[in-house]
């Protein structure tokens, strides 16, 4: 299958909200709740299928501690996109999310898509950030917001589509696909196509 | 944080566990007292769970029956002191509640269960309890540089092998002796420090695969970070990475560039064959764990080759490279650079 488009998107939030399961979840499936702590980035890779488009996502999933904020431009500079995590039953890392945006905006591409994931849905019971402030916020920002639980799975798939989504219509807009030489040629059998149907429902708000 | 538990806990008497209490370690019914003395988890010590036939004398005061031989060895070589216990005890019953000290304590609390949450002693309360305490007297002995994770796996690694107090002491050693403080520091300068000798002696001994890595725009720190942080210790399985332990304690940085540069030349022909930066990385940095059992198969000079991350190790031990000039890149780059 010819790639079409490559797109890097990084994931960022404060530790243990589940960023690395949300990323195992979407490119394989699985969902380990005994998730090792990540230290630095891990790297994943996946392919999607986006109307007509084949498009190839890596998927760059770093570490939460503060300290490895100072690594994290490494791997937010060139991404198109960002999933910004955090677990709706721990207030703090809401406003995480809000400081990782004004990083973003001032040090990441100036078209980079943000979509925000209030994770662990699965324990609504302990919900400390109210649904609506946190869409309120995205809006505010321009940036999607999804509930998802990597555990039951729900609103991923859609969160992961939505970034490609966004990085696809912010160009099409501007008018400058970036189509990479390397991707056009190369032959991908490794990981299994999905095609990506039209918005499903439930999940975003 | 409650440092109550932890002072009755340190002075209870130092009953010495019959051998085959030394068996079941994971069974939480043993007294609390012997919870906090625990005993190593690992496979090293011999039949009778005894570590008697090490080679020092009876009267070595190192000797515990909580560490296995192995785990015995690394302390002479690493210099843990003989009243390794006394430290860690105070250590442990000073208590502490700056708002620092309690960022790091949730940190840990944090990572406690994602320490190597697929080994049953790590998952046990007891075993859980044992790491907390050794990460929180390391933090509080070092509280100004904090706890980082990766300090997580080492710590773990250690304690599989031997007591709360030789690991402390361990670690301690590792942060100040082997210089592991410097790639926990703000901003890394350690590991920077790293990333260029492993550049350098890419450039030297793997020229190609260097300027790959170079047109891919594959920066070391990419791929070096996790293992130079935690010392092979997070990607390596529990079991099998007591030989990178045992080999970096006695030939230190100088066995890290070694088995790098091992994984890296033995990789080459699949690396040099990858046309993107992506299909680099995930060739070099496979994800989960487990993913690292078939990185082993990756390694393999031919499909008969027997290989395993004990050869591994033993490969990359007796290879040779210019420590002299490592250490002089270590030290003074420029220099150094000059003069080679």
């Amino acid at each position: 299958m010819e790639v079409d488009r490559e797109f890097k998107i990084v994931t960022l939030g404060e530790g243990r909200v589940g960023k690395t399961s949300l990323a195992m979840r979407y490119v394989r499936g699985q969902f380990n709740e005994k998730e090792q702590s990540t230290t630095n980035a891990n790297f994943l890779e996946k392919n999607i299928r986006i109307n007509e488009t084949s498009i190839k996502l890596n998927i760059w999933d770093t570490a939460g501690q503060e300290r490895f904020r100072a690594l994290a431009p490494n791997y937010y500079r060139e991404a198109k996109g960002a999933l910004l995590v955090y677990d709706i039953t721990d207030k703090e890392s809401f406003w995480k999310v809000v400081s990782w945006v004004e990083e973003l905006k001032m040090q990441a591409d100036k078209d980079i898509s943000f979509v925000i994931a209030g994770n662990k849905c699965d324990l609504e019971l302990d919900r400390q950030i109210p649904k609506e402030q946190a869409i309120a916020y995205a809006k505010q920002i321009g940036a999607a917001h999804y509930s998802t639980s990597a555990k039951s799975g729900m609103g991923v798939n859609e969160c992961f589509e939505e970034i490609a989504k966004l990085i696809l219509d912010k160009e099409s807009r501007s008018g400058s696909p970036i189509r990479s030489s390397k991707a056009r040629s190369r032959v991908i059998v490794k990981n299994q196509e999905e095609v990506v149907k039209k918005k499903k429902s439930g999940g975003c708000c | 944080m409650s440092s109550k538990p932890y002072i009755e806990l340190a002075y209870v008497k130092k009953a010495k566990p019959k051998p085959n209490e030394l068996r079941d370690a994971t069974v939480d019914s043993r007294p609390k007292s012997f919870q906090f003395r625990h005993v190593a988890q690992c496979f090293c010590s011999d039949t009778n769970g005894n570590s008697s036939k090490i080679t020092c004398s009876e009267s070595c005061p190192l000797k515990s029956p909580l560490s296995c031989r192995k785990a015995h060895k690394w302390c002479h070589i690493a210099g843990v002191p003989h009243n390794s216990e006394a430290l860690y005890v105070e250590l442990l019953k000073t208590p502490l509640s700056t708002r620092k000290y309690l960022t790091h304590l949730d940190q840990i609390e944090m990572d406690l269960l994602r320490t190597f949450p697929d080994v049953p002693y790590f998952s046990s309360e007891v075993g859980r309890e044992s790491l907390k305490r050794v990460l929180c007297a390391v933090t509080k002995y070092n509280i100004k540089l904090g706890y980082v994770q990766g300090m997580n796996f080492l710590a773990a690694s250690l304690l599989y092998h031997t007591s709360e107090s030789q690991t402390f002491w361990m670690m301690l050693i590792l942060l100040d002796k082997y210089e592991l403080k410097e790639n926990f520091k703000p901003d890394f300068p350690g590991l920077m420090r790293h990333c260029y000798v492993v550049d350098f002696l890419l450039e030297r001994r793997l020229p190609r695969l260097g300027q790959h890595f170079k047109e891919m725009m594959i920066t070391s720190p990419m791929f070096l970070t996790d293992w130079c942080l935690t010392l092979f210790t997070r990607q390596i399985p529990l079991r099998y990475n007591y030989k990178i332990l045992g080999n970096f304690f006695k030939q230190g940085w100088g066995f890290f560039y070694k088995l790098v540069l091992l994984i890296l030349r033995r990789l080459e022909t699949r690396l040099l064959a990858a046309a993107t930066r992506e299909d680099i990385l995930s060739i070099i940095k496979p994800f989960q764990p487990g993913d690292w059992k078939e990185f082993v198969k990756l390694l393999k000079n031919s499909r008969l080759e027997k290989l395993s991350w004990k050869k591994l190790a033993k490969i990359a031990k007796n290879d040779n490279i210019d420590m002299e000039l490592v250490s002089e890149l270590l030290e003074r780059p420029e220099s150094a650079l000059e003069k080679y």
